[in-house]
């Protein structure tokens, strides 16, 4: 007897259900389902996942939805209904009454009415829930069936068993509720799982949702589990077959497949008289004509017409105009963008101003484009400065509307903290336990060691549950939690994106998102553009502004090219600021591959990180470049690969590219592959391909290890993918910012300084450098600083470096606006004058006290806070007469200046540095810090011998690739030390290692390839040394 | 100039410090505030996050201060604190606290606080006792000594003034040598020590206590030395107020605790009181003055003792309680006399003496002492109490049992008798009956043994179940307790329980040869039959 689920809802009803789409598929398809219909409620969120799934087992998927309807007549019984999608109408039907709900509710939430139907629902079939006959439900059932009496029926009354000792009742319940209302029954299960087995995760999932412990819940649980995908056999002893049948009869009216959906650019972007084609090209020949003045070069004339040709082809117009469309209101606002991504690398876009990466300047980058084999949609990523990306977001809400244009979703999944919480509160596990249990899984551990912390948490507690936990907290890993907003993943159509997919709110006001992740859209084949947001953007801007202000004409597209001053710098290690490079890993990276071209940076980038370093890539790049090791290819094709990297892979394209040339993977399998490394976290997806690669490879003469290592690589990739197009485009960011490092330095701080928190280092860290680098560095002073950094032009010294009163702690950009507005028309006369004329509030003039800013005003920090608190509170009727006078404000009393110490705690407290002594400074005088070597003497030490070091605490980081060490930075009045800590020290100095603000160790110093590090082997913490100081450490996964 | 003479104490927030303990760090808002030796010792500090803490230290048991359990124990050790002198004051640590500063935002480092500035303390007026107990140094060691028996560590200081006193507890100075024996003070080494205090340590408000540490004011004296009105300008008259009530040149009046409220009367009878009767007169006495001490109290009562003193010194206990609040004479006195006339009188009564300990605000109690009940159900359940009340006082409460409905899918777990409590009974909700005809239209939508379900199978329970689930045998596919059994409806099938004891059962509805409805359960897990009960 054939059957067709029609009601069945996935994970993606958050919490109301305990099986992945994927996972009732397989069932359904296992139990020889003529049809399954996935119906998350009010959510069609999971059904790209259900399809990709049904398509690969050929079963029929239905789409659908669950609604609890309003019935304004009843407002205690809603209306509970399927709708099933029959066709690619009605489909679009569905969504848009979907969206309906969805946005006039909060983040989440729906709400939908009985008379929604009437406007918005034509063609869907509908499954009716009701529980019993009572006149409530012959009520609503008549108006059901007048909303759904149109054409041929459309509306069935549905019936499930449930073995709740009710089955019979209902049975006949509801046959004689269809007599009445003479409407035909069916059979549905409302299933909540795949199988039976997952009845207790069911539960937890409930016990989250009603935030009660399960064992509280009674009866508000399921009684059974008999709310999954039933066999066949098992149904036909439920119901009779008539019922049955008529699942299939329902199933086989709804025609439509997922696959029928088509995405369709906006139109408005091409002028009238013109096809998209004509219009691309013309405007890439307007743009070649501005990037080569004196005629375009010919191979790049013959790239541009090999990729026009591809575009059209594939038909991509529309995306490509969409994206210079944005790219050049942005331009127009002065907002600085970049694209990157494997399509922004192209000539086109070069054109189209959409990168500055020159074709010209690395044709190796540009043999990659878009390809027909490739089943791959075009990728452009567009960063904007981080400060102003919200007005491109708005600009491209206006353009297309509301209807057309919304974020992708972002599904927010369970992960090993969030998992152990939410199940040991449902497990009604004492909060105390649960919390310790998650914050004991530290920053750098994985949910293997779950086992071990729940032992040592508690001991006493009863292994059984401990069990239960555990295999609960296993389960419900990867479950999707709620939707929520995709950094900037725009999708724009043509038709409201509603009828494709439905659209909701997110959390944040006046953004709407689709319920698709980027996954789902790549797999529709819906193309999306990423707005990204990127501080360095705003940085460059800010310093190329500074310098033209300083009568330098300059700007980003004119940065000279391959400027040897700037890859000497970057060859020393010297790259604070630096986009990119300026992580301690990259830092010791670059004077051992030391970069001497632009491709090289892109090498640079690529390099450290997961890929490459897991793959084992790094030394025997390293060994070739410096010519200690032969470059050779096992094979033409394997050279036609890895040639731009001497025959090493680092890049992600590479080593998809490696499968199919050395394993002999298919186009589509290495497509798989891709897609797969984008999702390794979620479902360990790659380890199908394992066999494959390593048996491909040997049969192709590789050896063993060489393929373990590209197999390793490739699970590096899937953690951090970074491919060379970004690579690439990150790169000129790279060169751009070390450019301006290196010619000017007090710009280049200032910018950085006045687009914080971005990168790497907190500004006490970019001004030491910046000074290290002959920059000068004024303090903030009311009589001299803008709310932002400012440079100073003094006659032969050049540009001094003024910080802003942003620096200073509490006092916020309203206030600086005040002050310097007030300061304009005449300079304060002491602080009554400031704090009335600024209209500052006692906190605010506080702050600018604790700063050190009113120098002039008063002798110092402590006689300032005494007379600014004797102010009164600021009042609108400000009479000059009152105007007091310094020793007024003094009451007579003169107060001993603070010590130097004391002033330094002070400057860090109010603005997170200082422009005195560096507080390792004060201490060197005494012991024990005197017998420590400084950071700028380390390097001098024999490699291998004894070292003691001391400073302040500046990174801790563990990165994943580094089986457990970690390293720490030390800064001191020199610069910075560089730790290594093994595992076993850490377990021994726990405590220093996690707490200590300022450090005193003892190791060995290890120099190879110009970088020093100490081996740390002792610790000390010797943070009362100066007691209550607290930069404040960063730490880095 | 007569000096006062106080003691302040610092409790303890909770347990004890016995020698080996488990590290433990006692938190507020997630932050340590404070941490016992093992802990410090793992590196854990005050002022520390909660995950921090527990970072550093694997097995910290982290506990949450509990401010209403504090106010409790303060308050029962004020009570005891009572044995020494009439004058005990709760001290909880707020006595100044500003509130026309808000608190800084964004800090960018937590201050380090003080020992205990925030600790709750008792103060004990002792100038006037020191006499009685025979000088200082024998008063603190009693004192000492109802610490240990009540289980509570803390400190003991001396001083002044009650805010010095208590600044000196709070920071852990050592005062008995600032004080001859006899209470006379050294006033130059209570001065030398009060100036020696630091800023951080005297319980400030934290904006105050930042501006003076940002004007270079680290201790006590750098503050006292200052004129008055320049202070007042900056920090205002209630700072002023505070720093002359610590040096004593203000008076610090405070409200003592007030010994607690109890009501005990008794009535001595020269010759003994021989028969129940003649006791009857004498109770009614005392309930009538108990009810008037209640009126004037506005309070209402469920638990009273009666104690009977016999001429041959033995002593009955009689204990009344009511399962609402009380307040009527004629009520309590029915309750007593049922309770009165089941207990033999070994001797004749020579005291009777009426006690109670514990009250009910009046506002609390229910009010049904209108005219007429505000409705039927109210009335009802009104006399449904006093029934209750009164089968109690006959049969003892260990005989009365409540059968209350538990939210559960599992049968035996889904109705439980506990002891009654007070308070009034639980409507039971009634099931309603859904009638079934059945038509023979459309039968091809209908249920295969749609015929059995006419009798009306809505969910089945019965409302006798035995005890424990009898074990069924089988003969084949015969079931057999007692005689043949004979599945005519289910199943219903229950899954649950998985986080404690599993229940996975099929139930069915049989028919027993007997002509009697079982309702049998196949256990999943076990692969057995049982019966769980029989429908009436």
């Amino acid at each position: 007897m054939p059957y067709a689920e029609l009601c069945c809802q996935s994970n993606y009803s958050f919490l109301c259900a305990a099986s992945h789409p994927e996972e009732l598929v397989e069932r359904a398809a296992a139990c020889h389902y003529r049809a399954l219909a996935l119906t998350d409620e009010c959510s069609l969120a999971g059904i790209v996942k259900a399809h990709l799934a049904a398509k690969a087992r050929g079963l029929q998927l239905i789409a659908g939805s669950l609604f609890h309807l309003e019935d304004p007549a009843h407002p205690e019984h809603p209306v509970r209904l399927v709708l099933l999608a029959p066709t690619r109408s009605a489909y679009a039907e569905l969504a848009t009454f979907i969206t309906r709900g969805r946005r006039r509710s909060p983040k989440g939430e729906y709400r939908l009415a009985l008379r929604d139907l009437e406007r918005l629902v034509r063609e869907c079939l509908a499954l009716w829930l009701p529980d019993d006959d009572s006149d409530v439900t012959r009520a609503q059932g008549a108006a059901l069936r007048a909303l759904f009496s149109a054409g041929a029926p459309r509306l069935w009354l549905a019936l499930t068993a449930l073995r709740d000792g009710n089955d019979t009742r209902r049975h006949l319940a509801l046959h004689a509720l269809a007599l009445h209302l003479q409407l035909p029954m069916c059979a549905t299960g409302q299933a909540l799982m795949h199988e039976r087995a997952r009845k207790p995760l069911l539960d937890v999932l409930t016990a989250i949702r009603l935030n009660t412990p399960v064992q509280q819940l009674g009866t508000r649980l399921q009684a059974n589990g008999e709310r999954h995908l039933r066999t066949l056999h098992e149904l036909q002893r439920l119901y009779p077959p008539a019922l049955l049948e008529e699942s299939t009869q329902i199933a086989a009216r709804c025609t439509f497949s997922l696959d029928e959906l088509r995405y369709e650019y906006p139109e408005e972007l091409v002028p009238a008289g013109m096809t998209a084609t004509q219009y691309l090209r013309a405007l890439t020949e307007t743009g070649a004509r501005t990037r080569w003045p004196q005629g375009t070069p010919a191979p790049v004339q013959a790239q541009i017409a090999h990729e026009l040709a591809l575009i059209a082809d594939l038909r991509y117009e529309y995306y490509f105009l969409t994206v210079h469309d944005v790219v050049s209101w942005a331009k127009a606002q002065q907002i600085l963008c970049q694209g990157r991504g494997s399509a922004a690398n192209s000539a086109v876009c070069f054109c189209l101003g959409i990168t500055e990466v020159d074709p010209a300047r690395s044709e190796l980058l540009f043999e990659r484009f878009l390809s027909r084999e490739r089943n791959e949609p075009p990728d452009i990523d567009v960063d904007f400065e981080h400060e102003r990306r919200e007005e491109v977001i708005q600009y491209i809400y206006r353009k297309y509307t509301r209807e057309h244009a919304a974020l992708a979703a972002t599904v927010i999944a369970y992960r090993p903290k969030s998992a152990v919480r939410d199940v040991g509160k449902a497990l009604g596990f004492d909060s105390d336990l649960v919390e310790h249990l998650a914050r004991s899984l530290g920053w750098w551990e994985s949910a293997a060691s779950l086992q071990a912390r729940f032992r040592e948490a508690a001991p006493q507690a009863n292994g059984r549950l401990a069990q239960l936990f555990l295999q609960r907290a296993q389960e419900i890993l990867g479950f999707p939690r709620h939707l929520s907003q995709h950094v900037g993943g725009f999708v724009i159509t043509r038709a409201p994106v509603s009828t494709l997919v439905p659209v909701e709110n997110a959390a944040m006001p006046e953004r709407s998102i689709i319920q698709w992740d980027k996954d789902d859209l790549e797999a529709m084949g819906l193309l999306k553009i990423d707005v990204l947001a990127l501080g360095m953007l705003t940085a460059i801007r800010k310093t190329i502004a500074l310098v033209n202000a300083g009568g330098t004409p300059l700007a980003f597209s004119r940065i000279p090219a391959e400027d040897p001053d700037t890859y000497a710098m970057l060859q020393r290690g010297d790259s604070i600021g630096v986009f990119q490079v300026e992580s301690r890993a990259q830092m010791a990276m670059l004077p051992r591959l030391k970069p001497q071209t632009f491709y090289d940076l892109v090498v640079q980038v690529a390099i450290v990180r997961p890929g490459p370093i897991q793959g084992g890539m790094v030394h025997p790049y390293l060994r070739r470049r410096a010519g200690e090791e032969a470059v050779d290819y096992p094979s033409a094709a394997v050279r036609g690969v890895l040639e731009r990297t001497l025959g090493v892979p680092i890049f992600q394209e590479q080593v998809i590219k490696l499968c199919s040339v050395a394993a002999g993977f298919t186009p589509g399998e290495a497509d798989q592959l891709r897609r797969a490394m984008g999702r390794w976290k979620k479902t360990g997806e790659l380890e199908q391909f394992r066999g494959k690669l390593i048996d491909g490879m040997r049969a192709n003469g590789y050896t063993q290890d060489y393929a373990e290592r590209i197999f390793r690589q490739i699970e590096g990739f899937g953690e951090y993918g970074f491919p060379e197009s970004h690579a690439a485009s990150f790169a000129l960011l790279v060169y751009v910012s070390a450019w301006l490092k290196r010619h000017h330095p007090a710009a280049f701080c200032c910018g950085l300084l006045n687009s914080l928190p971005m990168g790497f280092y907190s500004p006490s860290q970019l001004v030491q450098d910046a000074r290290r680098h002959g920059v000068t560095v004024r303090p903030v002073d009311v009589d001299h600083s803008d709310r932002d950094c400012t440079l100073e032009i003094d006659g032969e010294s050049g540009a001094a470096l003024r910080l802003g009163l942003r620096q200073v702690e509490g006092f916020g950009a309203d206030a600086a606006g005040r002050l310097v507005a007030a300061r304009a028309q005449a300079p304060f006369a002491n602080l009554q004058d400031l704090k009335t004329r600024a209209q500052l509030d006692r906190a605010q003039l506080a702050a600018l006290v604790a700063a050190n800013a009113v120098t002039r005003l008063s002798a110092h920090r402590r006689q300032g806070h005494w007379e600014a608190r004797a102010i009164e509170e600021y009042k609108p009727l400000y009479d000059a007469a009152e105007r007091a006078d310094s020793t007024q404000l003094a009451d007579g009393i003169r107060l001993a200046p603070p010590g130097e110490c004391e002033d330094l705690l002070a400057d860090y407290a109010s603005t997170g540095l200082t422009l005195n002594r560096h507080p390792m400074a004060l201490l060197r005088e005494r012991a024990p810090f005197n017998r420590c070597t400084r950071a700028i003497d380390v390097a001098k030490v024999r490699s291998g011998s004894f070292v003691q070091v001391a400073g302040v605490v500046t990174h801790r980081q563990r990165p994943g690739t580094a089986s457990g060490v970690l390293f720490m930075t030390l800064e001191d009045e020199t610069g910075n030390s560089n730790l290594v800590v093994w595992n076993a020290t850490q377990q021994h100095f726990r405590r220093e290692v996690l707490n200590a603000r300022l450090l005193l160790v003892k190791g060995i110093a290890e120099t190879k390839d110009n970088v020093t590090h100490v081996i740390a082997g002792h610790f000390t913490d010797v943070s009362d040394a100066l007691a209550g100081f607290a930069p404040g450490s960063r730490d880095f996964r | 100039m007569p000096l006062d003479l106080w003691d302040a104490r610092a409790t303890a927030t909770a347990g004890t410090d016995d020698a080996p303990a488990p590290p433990l760090a006692v938190t507020r808002q997630r932050r340590v505030c404070r941490a016992n030796a093992a802990a410090r010792a793992a590196g854990v500090q005050p002022g520390m996050s909660a995950a921090t803490a527990a970072a550093l230290c694997g097995g910290l048991v982290l506990r949450e201060r509990r401010p209403e359990q504090e106010a409790q124990r303060l308050a029962q050790l004020a009570q005891g604190a009572l044995a020494f002198t009439p004058q005990v004051c709760i001290d909880t640590g707020e006595a100044f606290a500003r509130t026309t500063d808000a608190p800084a935002p964004g800090k960018r480092s937590p201050r380090q606080p003080a020992p205990f500035p925030d600790a709750p303390t008792l103060l004990l007026e002792i100038g006037g006792c020191l006499r009685l107990f025979r000088g200082l140094a024998a008063l603190q060691r009693r004192v000492q000594r109802f610490l240990r028996r009540e289980r509570a560590s803390a400190r003991l200081a001396c001083a002044h003034t009650p805010l010095a006193a208590r600044l000196f507890a709070v920071n852990g100075v050592a005062t008995p040598h600032f004080f001859t024996d006899d209470g006379q003070p050294d006033a130059r080494a209570l001065h030398a020590a009060l100036g020696a205090l630091p800023v951080a340590g005297l319980g400030l408000d934290t904006r105050t206590e930042e501006s003076l540490m940002t004007m270079g004011f680290r201790q006590f004296s750098d503050i006292a030395a200052l004129p008055r009105p320049a202070l007042g300008r900056r920090f205002g008259q209630e700072f002023i107020g505070w720093l002359d009530r610590v040096t004593g040149t203000r008076e610090d009046p405070r409200t003592p605790v007030a010994p607690e409220t109890f009501f005990v009367r008794e009535v001595n009878f020269l010759d003994g009181i021989v028969h129940h009767e003649g006791l009857a007169f004498p109770m009614q006495r005392l309930l009538g003055e108990f009810t008037r001490f209640l009126r004037q109290r506005q309070f209402a009562t469920q638990q009273l003792t009666w104690r009977l003193t016999h001429v041959d010194g033995s002593a009955q206990e009689i204990a009344i309680h009511c399962t609402r609040p009380e307040t009527a004479p004629a009520a309590l006195l029915a309750l007593t006399r049922v309770r009165l006339e089941a207990i033999r009188l070994p001797a004749p009564v020579e005291t009777l003496r009426l006690a109670c300990r514990q009250f009910v605000p009046l506002a609390a109690a229910p009010a049904h002492a209108g005219l007429f009940p505000a409705s039927e159900a109210a009335a009802n359940e009104a006399g449904l109490d006093s029934l209750v009340d009164r089968l109690r006082a006959r049969l003892g409460d260990a005989h009365c049992r409540e059968f209350t409905a538990v939210d559960s899918w599992q049968p035996e777990a889904a109705q439980a008798v506990a002891a009654r409590a007070p308070g009034g009974l639980r409507q039971g909700t009634e099931a309603t009956r859904v009638r079934v005809t059945v038509k023979q239209e459309h039968a091809d939508y209908l249920p295969s043994h749609a015929h059995l379900a006419a009798a009306g199978s809505e969910r089945a329970r019965p409302l006798w179940l035995l005890r424990e689930p009898a074990r069924v045998h089988r003969d084949g596919a015969q079931l057999l307790w007692n005689g043949r059994l004979e599945i005519i409806d289910g199943p219903e099938r229950i899954d649950t329980g998985w986080w404690a004891q599993p229940v996975q059962r099929d139930y069915f509805v049989a028919r027993h040869e007997a002509g009697t409805l079982c309702w049998v359960f196949h256990d999943h897990a076990r692969g057995e039959w049982f019966v769980q009960g029989v429908f009436g």
